[in-house]
């Protein structure tokens, strides 16, 4: 008898880390899979976890995000055709309606800056080339990331394109703008 | 190495050849062969960590799927073995169920950084981390049986305690008193298992496990008492709010009190008692931290008194090596407080002359004492 309970006992521990990695398994894939997919630009760079290795950090540029305004609120409201973004507006309240909400995750590795930072986990390899690229300043960085319905979103992938002509005018422009001199009026 | 000087006695004639066999038959029956026993350990280590570097480099050329289930058959196919086979095994080579228990653990955990790479769940690293303790502690409680096993379980308690900590104490903003009990309740539940390890040392068949898990626990009190003790020294207890740090240190020490009483209730004897003393006393030493902030000299007493009492607890149960160490510590205290009141006289040669004979006298002294009144080597608790 005695030896049965012990067996039985060493069964349950055994058996319990199998099913608990097994559910968690089936629980990350299928969330994984679901949702719309969608482009964001982003800006980035790149460091590394204990557990889970190397990741690529960015910063969501968001269309329309210079709009945004300084207050921050719980979700943001996707606008456009997947996976194009035309632009971004706050979700004030809840009762709101909008098409396909992106929400804060409090628990998240970022909690309250998620809609704004994230990380894709990516091999060593492609990690270190990942940082070159994102160096390149003549190249835009670009994430597609998984929205589901319930607001929660995953990135999945990163690319990178290269600016068109345009793009790399109005930016130089805009450099030039920033380092001009201040006029006369201010220096005094 | 004794069969070895044993031949030597037998030829320069001091034992005869009956005395040789005779010893040498005692050797081979009672030894403890412990650099066989360092080196599974040390082994089952490093496969531990070099499993969670090689899947942290992310092979990226290999489809998650398969890269998951071929993780998870191996996760199986060793947690298969070790229910079917366990006590046989046990029977010819404990370190061997030893080593593969840890293995087994340690793939449970890189487990989970495989699922955060392939489907980018990037949760606060505390989150799996209290999912796998949950997950393998029984495992490792039931079928550990040495240090490897215990510092799995008692360093992953500790680590995901803090992890949590850390996540939700990071804005550097005072968190309210009911925060601070409950982060204090955290961090000290690890001591928790110094009380069931010590009931469990006389009552499994296993006790050099409950004895590995009981050390650990006590060293984690006495480590994070001594912390405690160096963060005081360094003035870092006024910097969020008077009240509320208060509160953390007072909780810290009565639960760690509580587990020395526990510790000395489910292990009557002196062995038990003075393991007792020694996590109380660290409580104790937690709970006056606030006191004593900031104050070179009152922090550096603190300090003293407490590793005092663990020199002295070590004395009454004859445990030699953690009486050597007490000292050593006291006296390295002591040359750091020398440190800390001659700061100005240090900028002089005079000073530097003053702290170097100072260094070495207290050297010398704690050479001898822990010579002359450190108990003679018994088999430790």
């Amino acid at each position: 008898m005695m030896r049965g309970s012990r067996f039985f006992g060493r069964l349950a521990a055994a058996v319990l880390p199998l099913l608990g990695l097994g559910a968690l398994w089936v629980e990350s894939d299928r969330t994984y899979h679901s949702g719309t997919e969608w482009e964001v630009p982003i800006m980035g760079y790149d460091p590394r976890d204990y557990l889970r290795g190397h990741y690529v950090e960015f910063e969501y540029a968001w269309p329309g995000g210079e709009n945004l305004g300084d207050i921050y609120y719980e979700a943001l409201c996707l606008e456009g055709v997947a996976p194009t973004i035309a632009k971004v507006r706050w979700l004030q309240t809840d009762s709101e309606p909008c098409a396909h909400p992106l929400r804060k995750n409090p628990g998240g590795v970022y909690s309250g800056d998620g809609l704004f930072r994230g990380r894709l986990y990516v091999g060593q390899e492609r990690a270190a080339q990942l940082q070159e690229q994102l160096r390149n300043r003549d190249q835009a960085g670009i994430v597609t990331i998984r929205q589901r319905e319930d607001g929660s979103f995953t990135p999945v992938s990163i690319r990178f394109r290269p600016l068109t002509n345009t793009e790399i005018a109005e930016r130089d422009a805009q450099e030039a703008e920033d380092q001009r001199p201040p006029p006369p009026i201010m220096s005094k | 190495m004794s069969a070895r000087k044993i031949a030597l006695w037998h030829d320069a004639g001091l034992i005869d050849a009956a005395t040789r066999d005779r010893l040498l038959a005692y050797e081979a029956e009672h030894a403890r062969p412990l650099v066989l026993w360092a080196i599974y350990g040390i082994g089952a280590l490093a496969i531990g960590l070099g499993f969670v570097s090689v899947v942290a480099a992310n092979w990226e050329d290999i489809p998650g799927l398969v890269r998951l289930s071929v993780h998870l058959a191996l996760i199986a196919g060793l947690l298969g073995l070790l229910c079917a086979r366990e006590e046989r095994l046990a029977v010819q080579s404990p370190w061997a169920v030893e080593a593969l228990v840890f293995i087994t653990a340690a793939l449970g955990l890189t487990f989970f950084g495989h699922l955060g790479q392939v489907y980018q769940t990037a949760s606060p690293l505390w989150q799996p981390l209290a999912v796998w303790l949950a997950l393998f502690a029984p495992l490792l409680l039931l079928m550990g049986r040495s240090w490897p096993a215990a510092l799995a379980v008692l360093g992953g308690a500790v680590w995901t305690a803090w992890e949590y900590a850390d996540a939700n104490s990071r804005y550097g903003a005072a968190p309210d008193a009911g925060r601070s009990v409950w982060l204090a309740l955290v961090t000290t539940a690890p001591l928790a298992f110094a009380p069931l390890a010590a009931w469990l040392r006389a009552r499994s068949p296993r006790p050099d496990f409950w004895r590995r898990l009981e050390q650990l626990a006590l060293a984690y009190a006495v480590a994070g008492a001594s912390f405690a003790c160096a963060l005081a020294s360094l003035g870092e207890f006024g910097q969020h709010g008077l009240s509320n740090e208060m509160v953390r240190l007072l909780t810290s020490g009565l639960v760690a009190g509580l587990a020395g009483v526990g510790v000395v209730l489910a292990r009557p004897g002196t062995s038990g008692r003075m393991a007792g003393a020694i996590i109380a006393g660290a409580g104790l030493a937690v709970a006056l931290c606030q006191v004593v902030d900031d104050l070179t000299v009152p922090a550096a007493l603190l300090f003293f008194a407490m590793w005092a009492n663990i020199a002295a607890a070590a004395l009454v149960a004859q445990w030699r090596g953690v009486f050597q160490l007490a000292v050593g510590v006291i006296a390295l205290r002591l040359i750091i407080l020398s440190f800390e009141l001659a700061g100005d006289l240090l900028t002089s040669g005079f000073g530097l002359i003053l702290s170097g004979l100072m260094i070495l006298g207290v050297a010398w002294g704690a050479v001898r004492v822990s010579k002359r009144f450190a108990p003679r080597e018994e088999p430790e608790a």
